[in-house]
């Protein structure tokens, strides 16, 4: 073989592998480990190939000899990184510790140590020299004892690699098995070329030639079947550390494969898996389950299965799918385990709160419905009490008045001053049983304001008119000046307003001796309006002018004998204007008279028209 | 129309049937009408009234609303029933006199309405008032 052929041969290994070195240096940051120890394999198999082509160059004995042996340095490594090559692009990560590499090293440093050291002791090489071969000019050696002991490692290393990525494509899919072949023709090449050089004990060594092979190979895997790209194992490293079981299945339904997750699943109750028809493990994992869904042909299959018993009961999420090949054929199926038992309790948890916020509410609407209820007991008993007290007081009243009238015959001054005492009596108790009976009403909440619009002026002259004779009688004049800003309709509950201003009014009239009573009815500000009741009378204390809105208080214990009166007109009116959303001021000095100022909305809020018809009748009445 | 006006405002030409549970209020109502010249009968609960008025005609009823057997309301949708007496006024008097009662009298059709306990002084005047109100045709001279 000419000298040049040869040196061009070595010089294309060269290239190849500098291209690949530099294709593989591109995508070292997606690829990773594997991309590095392609990177240094290609490193040594430059290393050996110059050094080969110095050996064939050199023009001494001493130079040829030292490349001969430099040479080597690459050879004894090879093995140990196609090994972690191997073990790094089939997942075995775990071999791959410091330790472990530098145990594998331990052989090729001995050998490279005894390969410097040769000439003492010839264990490497009994005979090591120069020889012609044809035009080539090579170092020749008789292999010694350990140079076969290298041999046999070196072999061992690259059949176990080989071997692990053989078993590692062999039931991969049609990418991965490309790339098994690009990847085992780039190592049986170089294999076969050396087997041919030390068993053949060939003068020439042809193994850097194969490097070309090797090259090639690994170029046209790396280009054509992104070698490094889709690693397989992470696949498998993906499938095995997942959380999620996952077992694959034949077209039979048969297992075939499943991942440490979904093997801690249904090793309980089917210890040996593989082989084993799905259906038996799912009807051995949940015995509840409603099998008739699994045994469907084809489509996907969605289910929970409850497993284990107890504070270990899990919940799992179970997914089965078919694979079909390119073909369309059913080709197998997948199953996948979701552990929820989390999410599970997490409903229940949420269901469990549901359930009891909707009691509550139920609770809630009972005690209102109860509520209601007790509301309208007691109104209802307010209104029996008002019928029942009324009644007999009917008698009373009726009968005095007769006996006063003398339908019943003539009575004596002292009979007769005794029925008028009794007559005042019962009109006094009438009048405390209306004015309890409205603050019950307001108080049970059962007193609606019924607002409606009304004309202000003949509203005023019935007030007035009512304690015309009263005031007549002091001889007390009743003025009444309505502001002009004021419309002529206002809307409010005019009977409760009225029940108000008769209350002030009366009061008023009852109280002031000489002097006189003005009404003033006036526009306050924006929202509301007012009225005022101004007495010349006696007046109230300062310290009485807080207390005289609650209920039974006069100024004193003794006024109510001189002037009569329940003591709850004061709190009923309070109430009322408070229902009505307005509020009472009271300005007063006692021995020159009061002035009580009710302030009241222009727009009342809770308008209760609900019907209109009945409405125009209540305003035809009011006018 | 002119004698029916002289009859409203002439109670001695009135003839009053006055249905009520309590002696002692029948007692008075009846005192206090046969006292302006009324022609009064009395009945104790709606069926008794009823019964009565198969016998007689009067001017108006003057009508209790709660009591037992029948009450008020009851006698007074059977009286609007019956073509003999539906045309009768009646008059509620009753001790039902909270807010909205009055209202509920009317809206069953009653022509009036007195609350107990009422005053001698207006018991003759509210009276007339209510008849006053009712339309001429309806009104039916005691004979």
């Amino acid at each position: 073989m000419p000298v040049s052929v040869i040196l061009i041969s070595l010089g294309l290994s060269v290239v190849l592998s500098l291209g690949l070195i530099f294709q593989v240096w591109e995508q070292r940051s997606t690829s990773g480990k594997s991309a590095t120890l392609i990177v240094i394999l290609m490193i040594a198999v430059i290393w050996w190939t110059v050094f080969y082509g110095l050996e064939i160059v050199s023009k001494t004995d001493a130079l040829k000899l030292f490349s001969y042996r430099a040479k080597f340095l690459a050879i004894v490594f090879v093995p140990v990184i196609w090994m972690l090559f191997g073990l790094q692009y089939t997942g075995r990560l775990q071999w791959l510790t410091p330790r472990r590499i530098a145990l594998l090293c331990i052989f090729p440093c001995i050998t490279t140590l005894l390969i410097w050291t040769n000439q003492t002791h010839g264990l490497m090489w009994s005979y090591l020299g120069v020889a012609n071969i044809g035009d080539l000019s090579l170092a020749s050696t008789t292999t010694g004892v350990w140079f076969w002991v290298h041999s046999f490692y070196s072999y061992v290393l690259i059949m176990t690699a080989s071997y692990f990525l053989f078993r590692h494509f062999a039931g991969s899919p049609g990418l991965y098995r490309r790339q098994l072949s690009a990847l085992l023709i780039a190592v049986a090449g170089p294999m076969i070329a050396n087997a041919i050089t030390i068993f053949g004990n060939q003068p020439i060594d042809y193994t850097p030639f194969a490097f070309a092979i090797t090259g090639l190979s690994l170029t046209w895997g790396l280009l054509r079947f992104q070698l490094l790209d889709l690693v397989p194992i992470a696949r498998n490293v993906v499938v095995d550390s997942m959380t999620d079981g996952v077992i694959v299945l034949d077209s039979q339904g048969r297992i075939v494969d499943l991942n440490p997750t979904a093997k801690q699943i249904i090793s309980r109750t089917t210890p040996d898996a593989i082989g084993t028809p799905m259906i038996e493990v799912i009807a051995l994992l949940d015995t509840k389950l409603d099998l008739t869904r699994w045994t469907a042909t084809s489509g996907v299959v969605q289910d929970e299965l409850v497993i284990g018993e107890g504070d270990n009961q899990r919940v799992l999420d179970v997914h089965l799918s078919s694979l079909y090949d390119r073909h369309h054929q059913l080709s197998g199926r997948v199953v996948m385990f979701r552990d929820i038992t989390d999410r599970k309790l997490a409903e229940q948890k949420i269901r469990n709160q549901n359930e009891a916020l909707v009691k509550a509410n139920h609770e809630l609407a009972e005690a209102r419905k109860q509520a209601e209820h007790a509301t309208q007991l007691k109104s209802q008993f307010l209104a029996t009490m008002s019928h029942e007290l009324r009644t007999p007081l009917n008698a009373v009243i009726g009968y005095s008045e007769i006996q006063i009238m003398g339908i019943a015959g003539e009575l004596t001054a002292k009979q007769r001053e005794y029925q008028d005492r009794i007559l005042a009596n019962a009109l006094h108790l009438l009048g405390l049983i209306n004015d309890i009976l409205d603050l019950s009403r307001i108080e049970a909440g059962r007193m609606d304001l019924l607002l409606i619009p009304f004309r202000l002026q003949t509203w005023l002259d019935e007030i007035v008119l009512q304690n015309r004779v009263l005031a007549e009688e002091k001889n007390l004049t009743i003025e009444v000046r309505v502001d002009e800003r004021l419309p002529d309709v206002m809307v409010a509950d005019s009977e409760r307003l009225k029940q108000v201003v008769i209350n002030l009014l009366s009061n008023a009239v009852k109280f002031t001796e000489e002097g006189s009573i003005k009404i003033e009815v006036a526009h306050n500000d924006r929202e509301t309006w007012k009225i005022e009741v101004r007495d010349t009378g006696i007046g109230i204390p300062i310290n009485a002018q807080e207390t005289i809105f609650e209920e039974f208080r006069q100024v004193d214990g003794t006024s109510h004998r001189q002037y009569g009166g329940t003591g709850l007109g004061l709190a009923i009116v309070r109430k009322l204007i408070i229902m009505m959303g307005g509020h009472i001021r009271l300005k007063s000095e006692v021995g020159k008279g009061s002035m009580f100022t009710v302030i009241l909305p222009y727009m009342p809020e809770i308008i209760k028209i609900t019907d209109a018809e009945e409405t125009v009748q209540l305003e035809t009445q009011t006018i | 129309m002119r004698d029916q006006n002289l009859a409203i405002s002439n109670p001695s030409q009135w003839m009053v049937l006055v249905v009520d549970d309590e002696p002692d209020n029948r007692e008075i109502a009846e005192t206090l009408l046969s006292f302006s010249g009324v022609k009064v009968r009395t009945a104790v609960h709606g069926e008794a009234g009823l019964k009565l008025l198969e016998d007689i005609s009067p001017t108006f009823v003057l009508l209790d609303l709660s009591m037992p057997v029948m009450d008020g309301w009851e006698m007074h949708k059977l009286m609007r029933d019956n073509p003999k007496t539906q045309n009768i006024p009646v008059i509620a008097l009753t001790a039902h006199a909270m807010a909205g009662d009055r209202d509920r009298v009317f809206q069953a059709g009653f022509d009036g309405y007195i609350a107990k306990p009422f005053r001698i002084g207006s018991f003759m005047s509210e009276l007339i008032g209510c008849l006053t109100k009712v339309e001429g045709s309806k009104m039916q001279v005691a004979k």
